[in-house]
């Protein structure tokens, strides 16, 4: 890695090659250990560094359990988004409820089809039933 | 935390199934975090209170979204929190810092304080100023202390597209503090 190249990094990364892409901070590291410039250039990104990262929010313990309490009240009240809704994404209630029933007549409709009885008489049925099973098992007649 | 029935991804497999005691249990562990990461964002407590709490309701109603092969918990929460800090910060009236909170100090270390306080707003002016997307990369990756992938997922870009984004907010920053100015 360059001196150029070092500096440019440094600009858009900061001061710790460690938080650097992977691929470059073994060439970090050497151009560190060998140019005391760079070491200089480095110490003072460290400083802009700690002046970005600031000090955290006072965030006391009374303000969290206050929060803590009411999310957990609000969930309490508030319904889940069920397998259903999953499925149907977030189209309107009425919608959804309308191509529910849709499919349901449909499948009424498929299920009845496939199950309702047909019109040939059922002796037919036994005799032509009785002829097949005669032929295949030995092809005479009885 | 991966591997134990008191883990992120066990506990989310409760609340899917309507655990509100798990729930409670993941909210404990994450509020904090959740909370810093939103007032970082906003400069408000009022604001970040609202958004920590709308957050772990959306988790909450959506749990049965999670996926925890696609993303950490905490990565999914960070990225409800970061979407809902910018959305906020769309909002007409909205603003960053409380212009009555003065500091009224007579201690030994008064002026130490106000130093302080002088600083941590030049930073947040300066922060409010970037874009949106530029402010989270600088939250999520210089206060928050996210590896840059970590930081990537939580924004939806690649890490390449975080770089950049964090290297023209920094030079923005470093631009406006020490020209003592906010970034154009």
């Amino acid at each position: 890695m360059t001196e150029s190249q070092f500096l440019r990094h440094l600009a858009e990364f900061g001061a710790d090659p460690t938080r650097w892409p992977p691929e470059l901070r073994a060439g970090a590291e050497t151009a560190l250990a060998t140019d005391p410039t760079l070491r200089a250039a480095q110490q003072r990104e460290a400083a802009f560094d700690r002046r970005l990262t600031g000090a955290p929010p006072d965030i006391d313990d009374a303000r969290l359990a206050r929060l803590l309490a009411r999310v957990g009240q609000a969930a309490r009240a508030t319904p889940q988004e069920t397998l259903m809704v999953l499925l149907l994404g977030r189209m309107p209630r009425w919608t959804a409820a309308a191509l529910c029933m849709a499919l349901l007549t449909l499948g009424w409709q498929a299920g009845h089809r496939l199950t309702a009885p047909t019109n040939q008489p059922r002796g037919a049925e036994v005799a032509l039933l009785s002829d097949d099973v005669t032929t295949l098992f030995d092809g005479d007649t009885r | 935390m991966t591997g134990t029935e008191d883990s992120d991804e066990a506990l989310m497999a409760r609340v899917a199934g309507g655990d509100a005691a798990a729930f409670d249990r993941l909210a404990a562990r994450h509020l904090r975090r959740a909370v810093t990461l939103a007032q970082r964002l906003t400069g408000n407590p009022a604001d970040a209170d609202d958004i920590a709490q709308e957050a772990f309701l959306r988790v909450w109603r959506h749990a049965a979204r999670w996926d925890g092969s696609r993303a950490a918990f905490t990565t999914w929460l960070h990225r409800i929190v970061v979407n809902l800090a910018i959305d906020r910060g769309r909002r007409p009236g909205w603003s960053p810092l409380d212009a009555a909170d003065t500091i009224a100090d007579s201690g030994p270390d008064a002026l130490d304080r106000i130093a302080e306080r002088q600083e941590a707003d030049r930073l947040a002016r300066a922060l409010d100023a970037l874009p949106d997307r530029q402010r989270a990369a600088v939250v999520l990756f210089h206060q928050d202390g996210l590896s840059q992938r970590q930081a990537a997922d939580v924004l939806g870009v690649r890490e390449s597209a975080f770089a950049s984004l964090l290297a023209r907010a920094r030079v923005a920053l470093k631009t406006a503090l020490n020209a003592g100015r906010e970034p154009s």
